[in-house]
């Protein structure tokens, strides 16, 4: 393992490199550029609550903070896993070719999100000002939340990478899949729409426990729950732990395979 | 004492072979119902209980035929694929000689992509920088390094992919076949560079089937065949074991071939046919049949013949082609004034060289007979036959085509 992590680290200017070509590469050639990244979650944040507030008529108090707060961890996760899931099989000649850490790929997707992710707090906090919410002492708690998302998003992402060297057709399943989850986490609908004696079921949900956490901080300004808390964090590790394990255990036919 | 660079224990690959290439979720859910656990239809060992040591500064050679593992050996070494058995242990930074243009970004600027490309062999942004103007003088692309690789020429593309990993600066270099990149005077450069390299001390391990490039770099060669070590030492030893391996190969095949000759007339048979030409033999020094000939001994090749009808003074003639084409030489009885008088029945006309100048490798040879004024093809047979020359201890020679006799002269300019 501690091996494993400094031959990762050995190659660390190539996952800065990697990083910084996605973002180049994104940003080339549109007169806007970075601007893209600020202005996307803001246009986000006026068509959802139009459609949702003015045109459905949620009855949800501060609805686009509600909304954010859940959503900008969903887009973190959803794409990441989305383009980390091809991003061994996109990179088959050099797989094949020259040896490096295959784990490298997926990581430098993931960061790339999450960098992006971190882009819309600069929206974001100031937004939450509009809405009468002062960001205070919780809001440093977000850092922790991050982390082990970002844990829970790298080891999902590693476990379908590798899966999808073997099964093509994994990266399909994952666009259902992700349509699905999307609609049974709580991210534009409100727990309390669940009835008190089924609410504990949403917690099957791995990823309803990040959802809870984040608008705990950012909605309503408060640390969130103990076992909320230990959630994140259990999750984070293990699944984290989960694909690594897979990963390694898959990678060595990648070049076979792929 | 001497390190080894790599010690290659005792490794065994397996690949395995699927019955679908494509592998999707829909064949993983129908073997789980009907019980099978996966699509696997064989398994073959391209690599077998391999034991090689290879010192520090030493540079070696790995050849053998296509499919005997060589390729398979080199990424082994180079940690792409994973041995079933064994281990490989390593010593230094190693870098594969390889062309990586494919992993471009055809968005980015050479210069770019160069620093993306450099990581991925794993280098620091500092090494990258000390080496970036060597890699951009040597791709020959200075006036283009700031332009989208999109905009270049596919020759372009592999220039600068192969000049970033040919500068860069390992303790381990690994080269496969890349020398077949880019123009010749491209090709010149990098057996300079590895020729560079080689004086710095590094270890070298090299695959190619360019047997005369293997000579001139290696110090040590190794032979594989059918993914076992066969051979290894010197290279001219292992080369000629390498061409004894091909020879019994082509030999078969040749036999193969000539049965089906005698009955059917093909493309490269025409004439006609008063006198036929029945079969062509060649014979070594002490007069034994064979196809396997050695520099500087003596080589004769008979033209056995048929005259179904009284023809006075026949032409015959031969010629002998290199593997890649080149008519070597093209002889004929007219222009030796040599009479081979009326020929009626059967009978041979030989050819015979008494010190064989061709140097190791594989040749054609053609035989005719013309009438007497070497006008009209009585039967002509083009390219029909094959023979191997081996090398032979007392010759000297190592490169080019043919062994020229030679002496040479040293005269001091000096004063008294």
């Amino acid at each position: 393992m501690i091996k494993k992590v400094k031959g990762i680290w050995e190659f660390k200017y190539l996952i800065y490199n990697l990083v910084l070509r996605d973002l180049k590469v994104k940003y080339k050639g549109s007169t806007l550029g970075f601007l893209w990244s600020l202005l996307n979650p803001l246009l986000m944040l006026v068509v959802y609550t139009v459609a949702f507030k003015f045109v459905i008529k949620l009855k949800v108090p501060n609805f686009p903070v509600f909304l954010f707060s859940a959503l900008m961890p969903w887009s973190f996760l959803s794409s990441a896993l989305s383009m980390g899931a091809i991003s061994i099989t996109d990179n088959s000649n050099l797989v094949k070719k020259v040896y490096f850490p295959r784990e490298v790929l997926p990581l430098s997707v993931v960061l790339v999100n999450l960098f992006h992710f971190l882009l819309t707090f600069v929206v974001l906090i100031p937004a939450l000002v509009f809405f009468d919410i002062y960001p205070g002492f919780p809001f440093l708690f977000l850092v922790v939340i991050i982390f082990f998302q970002t844990l829970f998003v790298l080891g999902l992402t590693l476990i379908f990478a590798a899966l999808n060297v073997y099964y093509r057709d994994i990266k399909h399943f994952l666009e259902v899949l992700m349509q699905l989850w999307f609609w049974v986490t709580p991210i534009i609908w409100p727990l309390s729409l669940i009835s008190e004696q089924f609410r504990n079921w949403a917690y099957i949900n791995p990823f309803t426990p990040f959802v809870t956490a984040y608008r705990d901080v950012i909605l309503r300004n408060n640390m969130p729950g103990i076992l909320n808390i230990a959630a994140v964090i259990s999750l984070g590790i293990l699944v984290f732990l989960l694909g690594t394990v897979i990963f390694q255990k898959k990678q060595r036919r990648f070049a076979e395979e792929i | 004492m001497k390190m080894n660079a790599i010690e290659i224990k005792n490794i065994s690959k397996k690949f395995k072979v699927y019955r679908n290439k494509e592998s999707n979720l829909k064949y993983l859910f129908l073997n789980l119902l009907k019980g099978k656990r996966s699509k696997l239809l064989s398994e073959f060992w391209a690599l077998k209980n391999i034991d090689i040591n290879i010192e520090k500064g030493q540079t070696v050679g790995i050849i053998g035929r296509n499919g005997s593992g060589k390729s398979t050996l080199l990424k082994l070494i180079s940690k792409i694929l994973y041995p079933d058995e064994g281990a490989i242990e390593t010593l230094g930074k190693i870098s594969t000689l390889i062309e990586l243009g494919s992993g471009f970004h055809p968005d980015l600027t050479g210069r770019e992509n160069v620093y993306i490309n450099a990581s991925i062999l794993g280098f620091s942004r500092a090494e990258v920088n000390e080496k970036f103007k060597d890699i951009v003088e040597f791709s020959g692309l200075e006036e283009f390094i700031d332009n989208p690789v999109k905009t270049y020429s596919s020759g372009m593309y592999v220039r600068l992919g192969f000049s970033v990993a040919i500068n860069i600066n390992p303790d381990i270099l690994l080269v496969d076949e890349v020398l077949a990149v880019g123009d010749e005077v491209f090709q010149k450069k990098c057996i300079e560079k590895i020729n560079d390299f080689k004086k710095e001390g590094k270890t070298i391990v090299f695959v190619s089937h360019d047997l005369r490039t293997v000579e001139q770099l290696c110090d040590w060669v190794f032979l594989l065949h059918n993914g076992q070590l066969v051979k290894e030492g010197k290279p001219m030893a292992v080369i000629s074991e390498y061409h004894r391996l091909l020879i019994g190969r082509s030999e078969f095949l040749l036999k193969e071939k000539e049965g089906a000759f005698d009955l059917i007339d093909n493309k490269n048979r025409w004439g006609s046919r008063e006198v036929e030409i029945k079969k062509v033999i060649f014979l070594d020094e002490s007069g034994e049949e064979t196809t396997i000939l050695k520099t500087g001994k003596t080589f004769r090749a008979q033209i056995h013949y048929q005259a179904h009808q009284e023809v006075d003074n026949p032409m015959f003639g031969i010629a002998i082609y290199s593997d890649n084409a080149v008519h070597i030489t093209g002889p004929n009885t007219r222009f030796d004034k040599f009479k081979t008088g009326v020929v009626k029945g059967k009978g041979y006309v030989e050819y015979k060289i008494p010190s064989l100048p061709l140097m190791p490798g594989k040749y054609f040879f053609s035989a005719a007979v013309y009438d007497s004024a070497g006008i009209n093809p009585l039967d002509h047979w083009e390219l029909n036959w094959k023979f191997h020359v081996v090398e032979d201890e007392n010759v000297t020679d190592r490169f080019g085509l043919i062994s020229i006799p030679r002496k040479w002269k040293h005269k001091h300019a000096s004063s008294n």
